[in-house]
């Protein structure tokens, strides 16, 4: 009997209509433990490089973690992997809420979907009972209706509804997969992978145990967590108001990448109101009423907002700030709404926000004009700029049209120097730090991320680094939020230059965190539990290493786990070596290179980012094409994976960044 | 002398996470934690997001008959069944009932010997289940008490 995992997979085949559900070997599960890992593996194996991303042979695979739905505070994920229609990669959308748990609970570690239904379905798992229904009067509908409707349809509100909205069904490429409180699978175009497929929903609702090995020991450990866990919570009581405020702020200081570069010289900041900002935020988070969270997880994460027309918006994280800083407006009411569109018409804030900025953009430059808006007048500070283009968006109307697959393919189609005002790493769009990418470990996360996204990347002590003094550096070492191994203590203490020459210490923490996220991304845990907030209660692998032990049953050690994640990741990179990743696409946007955003920053020297990326692929046991060696692998139990490499291997004449 | 147990349910402070489900479920597996299954919880939460109303409802006693007339709640100007929060395992629907046998599950506050806290309490980081205890001079146990204090312990 295995403990943790429920022991099987369920495979639907939507163009047979055919679904098998299997057991999984236990030692397959204890290789890569779930999640991010397992599914790495499920694609490496079926996913090959010729497969198109929105064909019936794209395989949308759904893993849950070991601990997804046990006792473990914030264990709620799953993984969404496919091969990305953005970039032609990997992508491994993670989802939180309340839907994982309920796969889980089906007797179900994972779901792969292949194939593509006749027209549209929607696919209804209740233990053993799986159908594809019609889902013809779904189609076209909202995320928030389309939950509703089922709900009522199945007569069951309690089960978990993952579904996509408009922008899913017309193949966007900003499309996500929705599901509860803001809850979603977004980057990457996860949501067009399924509107490809025909499928508009995935219903769960499961009723089965979820067995722990060692019962006691796992709720003890889970009780000494919630314990100390007060700095943590009173740190997500107050990220909404920070990330408002920075933001807000934001609109001049973060370095909005897509406008005449913003002023970052201390007499603008100085300038703003900031005092005015912060009493406005205030007297905004009056009309908050309360917060909601995922499935056991005791934070005041997202801030409860009442809707003007009626229903409330959650927000949390960059859903303050994307749109604001995305369009130059600061205006909290503008902030729900496109919060609510977004998320009704299944899309990804911080993809959709870039394409909107990029083409106001390119319009004030006049690069683009009407003749290309369809007579849309593109102005900053527009909310109705904005809501009219997220529509246009999901729809692939007009003007939306060419922003539907991301800034990259819009700025080839239109060309006229555009893609110079394109901001993307891999093709994916990102969020809005520039200033913070001149900083070797923040702009390091950044270029080599196999899923470009911030939380996947950073974590609290590194983004804090910078900015605290020896004696506060000092004390964060001898602090439990210290969470690198115990000879990084040098490299977190030691002084460092602001123009990015010494980057011993920035490229290994980068080493370090990418890894770390594998390994949460693999056994289920939310990133702000565990590395992207400093006071995250689940921080060390050693802790993980034991909740994953009482689990189980098995005596994972904290140097198994690192290989866990370090397996994940060096498979998800071997996967996009195999499709053609070079080093030259771990890559900042150009204009980083050229023109900073302030006066304070000097260009980032494309030599010195080199040195960064040799370092970084050094440490990772990758060579300096960026592809994993045969020791490496050997060392994960992947060498049956190398031939496949080696044949990448010189395939593009090699190139550094700065010589081409 | 005989202590009254109760929980005060804030529904403002809930956040609609479930932890109390987890808790309660863990606690009463057989072996002691060695299951999570919030179907088998003593304690549900009737979540809806779009209304942002979740509130806890404790499992009460087994009913053999349904209500006959059933009343409608309107709550934030959205209409609700009765149903949606009643504590009753009753023969209308599968809530509070063990999903494989379908016995009647009901809140012991724990069983016995009484936890010092009760679990979905302990579990319940944003407050919005707290537990009181008081104790009250012997008397005649007032009908609207009894039905309503989850415990009566008589010293
Ligand atoms: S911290 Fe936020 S995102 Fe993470 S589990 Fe809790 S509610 Fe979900
Ligand atoms: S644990 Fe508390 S906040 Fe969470 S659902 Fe239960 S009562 Fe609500
Ligand atoms: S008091 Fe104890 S038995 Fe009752 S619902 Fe809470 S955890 Fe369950």
């Amino acid at each position: 009997m295995v403990y943790g995992w429920m022991g099987s997979l369920l495979e639907v085949d939507l163009s047979s209509g055919e679904k098998k559900k299997r057991a999984v070997a236990t030692d397959f599960y204890e290789t890569y433990l779930g999640g991010k890992g397992m599914n790495a593996r499920i694609y490496y194996d079926r996913i090959h490089p010729e497969v198109e991303p929105l064909s019936p042979d794209n395989l949308l695979i759904i893993s849950t973690g070991v601990l997804t739905g046990t006792m473990v505070p914030s264990a709620n994920r799953a993984i969404f992997s496919f091969k990305s229609p953005q970039n032609r990669l990997h992508m491994h959308s993670a989802m939180g809420g309340f839907w994982p748990v309920e796969l889980k609970q089906t007797g179900h570690d994972s779901l792969i979907i292949k194939g593509q239904a006749a027209k549209p379905v929607y696919l209804w798992i209740h233990d053993d009972i799986i159908e594809l229904r019609d889902a013809a009067h779904l189609w076209g509908k909202g995320t928030y209706e389309t939950t509703q409707m089922i709900r009522k349809e199945l007569n069951n509100d309690k089960l978990q509804v993952a579904c996509i909205g408009p922008a899913g069904e017309n193949l966007c490429y900003a499309a996500s997969i929705e599901s509860s409180v803001g809850a979603s699978a977004s980057r990457g175009g996860a949501g067009a992978v399924m509107g490809a497929k025909f499928l508009k929903a995935i219903a769960v609702y499961g009723t089965r145990d979820i067995r722990l090995a060692r019962p006691h020991a796992l709720f003890e450990k889970c009780e000494q967590i919630l314990a100390g866990s007060g700095p943590f919570q009173r740190d997500m009581e107050n990220f909404s108001y920070t990330m408002a405020v920075l933001n807000t702020l934001g609109t001049g200081m973060f370095g909005n990448l897509n406008e005449t570069y913003p002023d970052l010289s201390p007499e603008s900041l100085f300038k703003q109101d900031l005092d005015g900002i912060v009493l406005g935020f205030h007297e905004w988070l009056k009309k908050a009423e309360g917060s909601a969270a995922c499935s056991n997880c005791g934070v005041k994460c997202r801030t409860a907002l009442p809707l003007p027309g009626g229903g409330y918006a959650y927000l949390k994280c960059h859903l303050w700030n994307a749109f604001m800083v995305g369009a130059k407006i600061v205006d909290y009411s503008f902030v729900l709404e496109c919060c609510r569109l977004s998320q009704d018409n299944g899309l990804d804030i911080n993809a959709v926000s870039r394409c909107i900025a990029f083409a106001i953009d390119l319009y004030q430059q006049g690069i683009i004009t009407k003749q290309d808006t369809g007579g849309m007048d593109l102005r900053w500070n527009d909310k109705e700029v904005v809501y009219s283009l997220i529509h246009d968006i999901s729809l692939r109307r007009g003007f939306g049209r060419m922003l539907a697959e991301g800034v990259h393919a819009a700025a080839s189609y239109i060309c006229r120097g555009a893609e110079n005002h394109a901001h993307h790493i891999k093709k994916l769009e990102y969020v809005p730090s520039a200033a913070l990418l001149y900083l070797p470990y923040l702009g390091l996360t950044q270029a080599i991320s196999d899923k470009v996204d911030i939380s996947r990347n950073v974590s609290g002590p590194s983004i804090a680094w910078a900015g605290l003094t020896t004696e506060q550096r000092q004390a964060l070492v001898d602090s439990p939020a210290w969470i690198y191994p115990k000879d990084y203590e040098r490299y977190f203490l030691q002084n460092f230059s602001l123009d990015g020459s010494d980057h011993e210490s920035g490229c290994r923490f980068a080493a370090y965190d990418d890894e770390t996220y594998s390994i949460v991304d693999s056994i289920g845990l939310c990133a702000y539990w565990t590395v992207f907030l400093m006071n995250a209660p689940i921080n060390s692998r050693a802790l993980m290493a034991e909740l994953v032990s009482h689990t189980t049953g098995l005596d994972i050690s904290e140097d198994d786990l690192t290989l866990v994640g370090r397996r994940a990741l060096n498979l998800v990179r071997a996967i996009n070596v195999r499709s053609g990743l070079q080093r030259k696409d771990d890559s900042l946007s150009k204009i980083i290179h050229k023109t900073p955003p302030s006066p304070f920053l000097k260009p980032l020297d494309p030599v010195v980012f080199d040195k960064w990326l040799d370092r970084y692929y050094e440490l990772k046991g990758w060579n300096q094409e960026g592809i994993p060696t045969s020791q490496t692998l050997q060392a994960l139990g992947l060498e049956e994976v190398f031939p496949a490499l080696k044949k990448m291997e010189g395939a593009h004449a090699h190139h550094t960044n700065h010589k081409n | 002398m005989r202590i009254i147990r109760t929980i005060k349910i804030d529904t403002d402070k809930c956040t609609g996470c479930r932890a109390c489900e987890l808790a309660c479920a863990g606690f009463h597996a057989e072996p002691k934690y060695s299951t999570i299954n919030p179907k088998r919880s003593r304690i549900r939460v009737q979540r809806d997001e779009q209304n942002k109303l979740f509130v806890p409802v404790k499992a009460g006693p087994y009913t053999e008959a349904e209500c006959s007339g059933r009343n409608i709640l309107v709550i934030k100007g959205k209409e609700y069944g009765e149903c949606s929060f009643c504590r009753s395992a009753c023969p209308a629907r599968d809530l509070f009932k063990e999903p494989d046998s379908g016995l009647p599950l009901k809140c012991d506050m724990c069983g016995e010997p009484a936890p010092e806290e009760p679990l979905c309490v302990k579990w319940c980081l944003p407050g919005a289940l707290t537990f009181h205890k008081r104790v009250e001079e012997n008397g005649p146990v007032l009908p609207a008490e009894a039905e309503y204090a989850d415990e009566v312990e008589e010293l």
